[in-house]
């Protein structure tokens, strides 16, 4: 019979389960990210997911009675549009159209005057004043100016309902009409930031705004409309609704839910598209697995998915709304209406209902509390991997390549902003005469003495993409303490950011986690051969962030979206700049998330990969030695 | 007989006590008209008797020491294009300036607050919440008067007026049911787009003879067809008989003499403006004003000063208030802006700057008054010397509180409201009689809101960690040195079999699509098949 010794205050061991969990980590790991990903199958099953609510009953979306009935305006008005021909600009017309209704009406210019970016506009805007309310409180509505029939048509339907509730006396608060200028998606996105800037009396600093005429209040929601993505069959009754927001910011389900009531109330054939796709599953053809998917994709890709992207940078709860190309001109300004009518009854700001959340079709929903085990069983491989390496360091050292990875970074993020703020889109390297030094500067601005000239956007790739961290290894000897405290670091921040991230934008912290925490765990795996840590360190090149983001686009964009680019070399830069641009001018956390721990981890786990090749190894083969002679020692004592 | 005797004493008693009433309509634009009604009683103190005086305003001047008393009601928006709001200034909600006569502020403090409830039961008001603060005699707010006093004002935002507030103020009228107070028609007048009302009690002495005054105002903007309106249907009542006790009763109607008609003409006051006698109106008459060819391009802009408060900033625990103002250059240079700042938002004062596009327009004179109760407010007043048509804008950086869960509202994420702020001119012109102040819009503040589920949180949390603390502890300190016994290894070897099993079945479970209810199914139908079998 063996007698097992214990101390009289507990075991100098940790507790046995941790013990376990230790021993069997090499199992766990495939096993865990596998079991995250077969959770995940289960939570985002619309048929598992919960049924969509309206958690703010004072809402009452669907339960009044719309009573526009002025199709005719609308029609007039969209043919006025169309006639304009240049005799005079929409911003003008929309502005005539309302004053002559005795609203006062306003005109704001908007630029960004950087050397890569020019871009102006003029926003037009109106106040309906609620008349015997305290004007304390706002909502919105914006639609974008043009000249395409889609345009036209959602413009003559916000004008005619606006004409419609300047008449009406019951509004508990102010309606702010937008009219948004610009040419593209992106500059008109741009130019509604600039309004809501100005609105905030906040600055944003790459965008010129003129301030605004008129006191706003508190804007307690806001809509978009635009035409509904035409149909083949044209009496198919198609609405679409657009949520995602930059940072992966969603609206408050419940203005969500209030449209599809207020659909399903009026117009019971109508389908609700999500993310481009049928909400219906009795009409879809596509998997159900496509919608939550998508949900995720563009939560954690699509910055500029509509004009509404940026209201969750002030607070706003906001989302698109495209109206059905088969509704009449009494149909679509009724469905404004009852929004309108929805979002008067409110009493305070939206905030019962959820925020985080994915949609599985326009009546089921999954809640963080459910789908956040996905993102917390692919971190807990992570933490297993810190805790092993905590248990088996002597001591913990922090190794210089951490700060100056990060430091590294940070510098690296202030360049890549000050060369978008000072370079246009191609720079040159030039020779001063009568001095041995060379300048960079902007191609368009310097033709002599122009040594290379070359694409700004494939330097500041080509600069994030080198890996720094084979360099760092030779900073200075690490001990094997210093080598488990840096694995250890690495694991533990990367697990970190990837449960922060998840808090703020779950479909970008998944997407990374995927593919980021086998690479991680690939990384810092202990080894004591030399030409494993070779072969390892290879592959960690392809494993390079924006290499992976590159590819994770062009593998899963076209399984979503029809006509993509397939992935070629050019992938990498165009994706570097994308997310450069949609930092400066519109407050994305998409580069500075990349350049300051992105590509810091990157590096060093090029360090830690490579780090055993630089004398280590014999290091910790000395220690193992030590150790076992050790064991031996004690096991012959113990006899 | 005894109501010749009645009239008689009365005639008798009238005679120190005044009452007159007036109306003013005037056209502010387009379907919308203006009414204002006018009901003023005065009475010379020197007995007891009070007839057309309300005894319980008295007594309510005199219990309290007031100087002067002025509550306004207001509901909906004054626009600007409407002009000179009418006066006194009003804010959204209500508000209450009170003169008190004694210099001891912490009297006037212990008056203020019996006086607010007093209020609350004389005109059915709830002003309890009113911010409040103290005026100092520096610089006047709301009107240009200036007393050596002790003043206390307070604006309530949220509050709305309502017919309850109307009767209580009717009740308070010598004239009930005869005279303009027929007008008084609660339904029409609250379904109008503007609604305002205020009470004005003066006290003032000479020697040993005072006099008071109640002065009740109601304006009101009605929405009217564009061609035109009728006295009758605009107060949806007909004008019945004369009050007998009034001194005078005038309805006023102002038009545009060029393309406006007005049946019957009245007398000729000035150009565009008839006055009506009412107490020789005939029972049933009626007014007819037709506008067929208004335009608003007609009103001629004379408000003297347009002012607007915005907030700014996004994030929860800090802000701008920016309060702008325009000096239209009718009314003069001379102005001074005050502001209330509520308790639960804090201002450095080295923060707060004023900026103004013309160079000449300066600050002459600046007042905070600061209050050293934890939740009474601060007020701000700027005396600016302002430019015609120039603008200056008071930056008012501010932090927002995290409140004890109490001090919050039950509609805490509606926000709370930070009163709008009010230019009052020192020097008006002549183009302007009397005072003139104006409000600036009031703001919403969202205020960062504690999680209200909070406690209940708190105790899972706490429970759960000692929970699991408890455990780990409990084993560690009752561990003793025992020898290793080794279980049965058959035992385990069942076990983890069983386990096997279950884990075998779920899988196959799933895979087959079958779940519980198969199962049961199964398990009934092979019973029954065992039973058949017997």
């Amino acid at each position: 019979m063996a007698i097992r010794l214990f101390l009289p205050k507990g075991t100098t061991k940790g507790p046995a389960f941790l013990d376990k969990i230790l021993r069997l980590r090499k199992t766990l790991y495939p096993l865990l990210i596998m079991a995250s990903l077969y959770y995940a199958k289960i939570v985002l099953s619309p048929e598992n997911m919960e049924l969509t609510r309206v958690s703010e009953h004072a809402l009452m979306p669907g339960l009044v009675t719309s009573r526009f009935d002025r199709p005719g305006l609308t029609m007039q008005l969209a043919n006025d549009l169309k006639k304009l021909n240049g005799s005079k600009t929409q911003q003008k017309f929309v502005c005539d159209f309302f004053r002559e209704l005795g609203v006062n009406c306003h005109e704001q210019k908007w630029s960004v005057d950087l050397p890569s970016e020019k871009l102006e506009g003029r926003n037009a805007y109106a106040w309906v004043r609620a008349p015997r309310a305290t004007g304390v409180e706002a909502m919105l509505v914006a639609v974008r100016l043009g000249s395409s029939d889609s345009r036209i048509a959602a413009l003559s339907h916000v004008l005619s309902f606006a004409s419609y509730a300047n008449e009406q006396v019951y509004w508990a608060r102010d309606i702010v009409f937008v009219f948004v200028d610009g040419a593209s998606k992106m500059e008109a996105i741009v130019g509604f930031d600039a309004f809501l800037s100005s609105y905030h009396l906040v600055k944003n600093p790459a965008v010129a705004a003129d301030p605004l005429h008129e006191d706003g209040g508190f804007l307690i929601a806001a809509t978009v409309y635009e035409m509904a993505p035409k149909q083949k069959d044209a009496k198919k009754c198609v609405l679409s609704a657009k949520l995602n927001g930059i940072n992966g910011q969603q609206p408050n389900l419940d203005l969500f839910n209030s449209a599809v009531r207020i659909m399903n109330r009026e117009h019971h054939s109508c389908d609700m598209q999500i993310y481009g796709i049928s909400s219906n599953r009795g009409l879809r053809e596509s998997s159900r697995w496509l919608l939550p998917i998508r949900a995720l994709y563009t939560q954690a890709f699509v910055s500029d998915e509509g004009l509404h992207s940026v209201m969750g940078k002030y607070g706003l709860q906001g989302l698109t709304i495209g109206l059905a190309h088969s509704f009449n001109p009494t149909q679509a300004a009724q469905f404004m209406e009852a929004m309108a009518r929805t979002l008067n009854n409110a009493l305070e700001r939206l905030h019962q209902s959820y925020f985080m959340y994915i949609l599985g079709d326009d009546s089921h929903f999954s809640s963080i509390g459910f789908y956040i085990p996905i993102i917390i069983l692919l971190i807990v491989p992570l933490l297993i991997k810190a805790y092993y390496e905590w248990t088996e360091m002597g001591g913990f050292e922090l190794p210089p390549h951490v700060p100056v990875a990060h430091v590294f970074g940070a510098a690296l993020f202030l360049w890549s902003r000050w060369c978008l703020e000072n370079f246009k889109s191609r720079a040159a390297l030039a020779s001063i005469p009568n001095f041995p030094y060379f300048d960079f500067v902007d191609a368009s601005r310097r033709t002599e003495n122009v040594i290379f000239e070359f694409d700004m956007s494939l330097v500041i790739t080509l600069v994030f993409i080198v890996p720094w961290g084979t360099f760092m290894r030779r900073m200075g000897k690490v001990s094997s303490d210093g080598a488990a405290s840096l694995r250890m670091f690495i694991v533990l921040e990367a697990a970190l950011v990837l449960g922060a991230l998840s808090l703020l934008n779950f479909g970008l912290a998944f997407s990374v986690a995927v593919l980021a925490v086998p690479t991680f765990l690939l990384a810092t795996k202990r080894s004591t051969q030399s030409s494993e840590n070779l072969v390892r360190g290879l592959p960690l090149v392809l494993c390079h962030p924006l290499f992976l983001a590159s590819v994770f686009l062009s593998v899963v964009r076209p399984l979503f979206y029809k006509n993509t680019k397939p992935f070629d070399v050019d992938t990498i830069p165009e994706l570097t700049s994308q997310m450069l641009r949609e930092h400066v001018l519109l407050g994305s956390h998409g580069f500075a998330l990349f350049a300051l721990f992105a590509v810091p981890l990157s590096n060093l786990c090029f360090t830690v990969a490579t780090i055993n090749c630089s004398g280590l190894v014999k290091a910790d083969r000395k220690l193992s030695e030590e150790e076992m002679e050790s064991k031996n020692v004690v096991a012959k004592t113990t006899e | 007989m005894i109501y010749l005797l009645l009239v008689l004493t009365f005639r008798i008693a009238s005679g120190l006590e005044t009452y007159n009433e007036r109306l003013d309509i005037k056209t502010l634009e387009k379907g919308r008209v203006h009414a204002k009604f006018t009901f003023l009683t005065s009475k010379d103190i020197i007995d007891n008797d009070f007839i057309l005086f309300p005894r319980v305003l008295d007594q309510l001047v005199e219990k309290y020491n007031v100087h002067r008393f002025v509550l306004t009601m207001q509901q909906g928006r004054w626009r600007r294009e409407w002009n000179e709001p009418p006066q006194p200034a009003s804010p959204i909600g209500a508000q209450l300036l009170v003169y008190f006569k004694t210099k001891n502020a912490t009297e006037a403090e212990k008056n203020f607050s019996s006086l607010v409830e007093a209020a609350n039961g004389l005109f059915c008001t709830s002003l309890s919440s009113l911010t409040v603060t103290a005026v100092s005699p520096e610089l006047p707010v709301l009107e240009k008067k200036s007393f050596e006093l002790t003043t206390r004002y307070g604006i309530v935002s949220k509050e709305t007026t309502c017919t309850e507030n109307l009767s209580q103020l009717r009740k308070l009228l010598p004239c009930k049911s005869s005279g303009l107070s027929v007008f008084l028609h609660p339904s029409k007048l609250y379904d109008s787009l503007f609604h305002s009302l205020s009470v004005s009690i003066n006290s003032s002495c000479e020697e040993i003879k005072c006099r008071r005054s109640i002065e009740f105002e109601l304006s009101v903007v009605f929405k009217t067809p564009a061609d035109g309106w009728l006295l009758s249907r605009l107060f949806d009542s007909q004008f019945s008989e004369k009050c007998s006790v009034a001194e005078s009763s005038k309805v006023t109607v102002s038009h545009d003499p060029i393309s406006d008609k007005v049946k019957p003409s009245g007398k000729e006051l000035e150009k565009g403006v008839y006055e009506y006698d009412f107490s020789v109106w005939t029972k049933g008459a009626d007014l007819e004003v037709e506008t067929p060819s208004f335009k608003n391009s007609s009103i001629v802009q004379s408000a003297g000063i347009r002012i607007w408060s915005t907030l700014g900033g996004l994030s929860q625990h800090s802000g701008e208030l920016r309060i702008s103002v325009k000096n239209l250059g009718k009314a003069g240079n001379n102005v001074v802006i005050s502001q209330i700042v509520p308790y639960f938002v804090r201002v450095h004062y080295n923060s707060l700057m004023v900026k103004c596009r013309s160079a000449s327009s300066r600050v002459r004179e600046k007042v905070f008054k600061a209050s050293k109760a934890p939740k009474s407010s601060l007020l701000i007043q700027y005396n600016l010397e302002i430019d015609e048509t120039d603008t200056c804008i008071l930056h008012i950086p501010l932090e927002k509180s995290l409140l004890r869960i109490n001090d919050y509202t039950p509609d805490a994420n509606h926000g709370m409201y930070i009163p709008g702020a009010i230019a009052t001119f020192l020097q008006i012109k002549n183009d302007l009689n009397g005072g003139y102040a104006v409000h600036s819009n009031a703001v919403l503040v969202a205020l960062p809101v504690p999680d209200f589920s909070m406690p209940f949180n708190v105790i899972c949390f706490v429970a759960t960690t000692l929970a699991v603390c408890f455990s780990p502890i409990h084993t560690f300190s009752t561990l003793w040195i025992s020898p290793d016994i080794p279980k049965s290894v058959m035992v385990k070897k069942i076990y983890r079999g069983c386990l096997l099993m279950l884990l075998a079945l779920s899988l196959y479970a799933h895979f087959n699509n079958s779940n519980l209810h198969d199962l049961r199914r199964f398990i009934s139908a092979y019973l029954q098949k065992l039973n058949e079998l017997k």
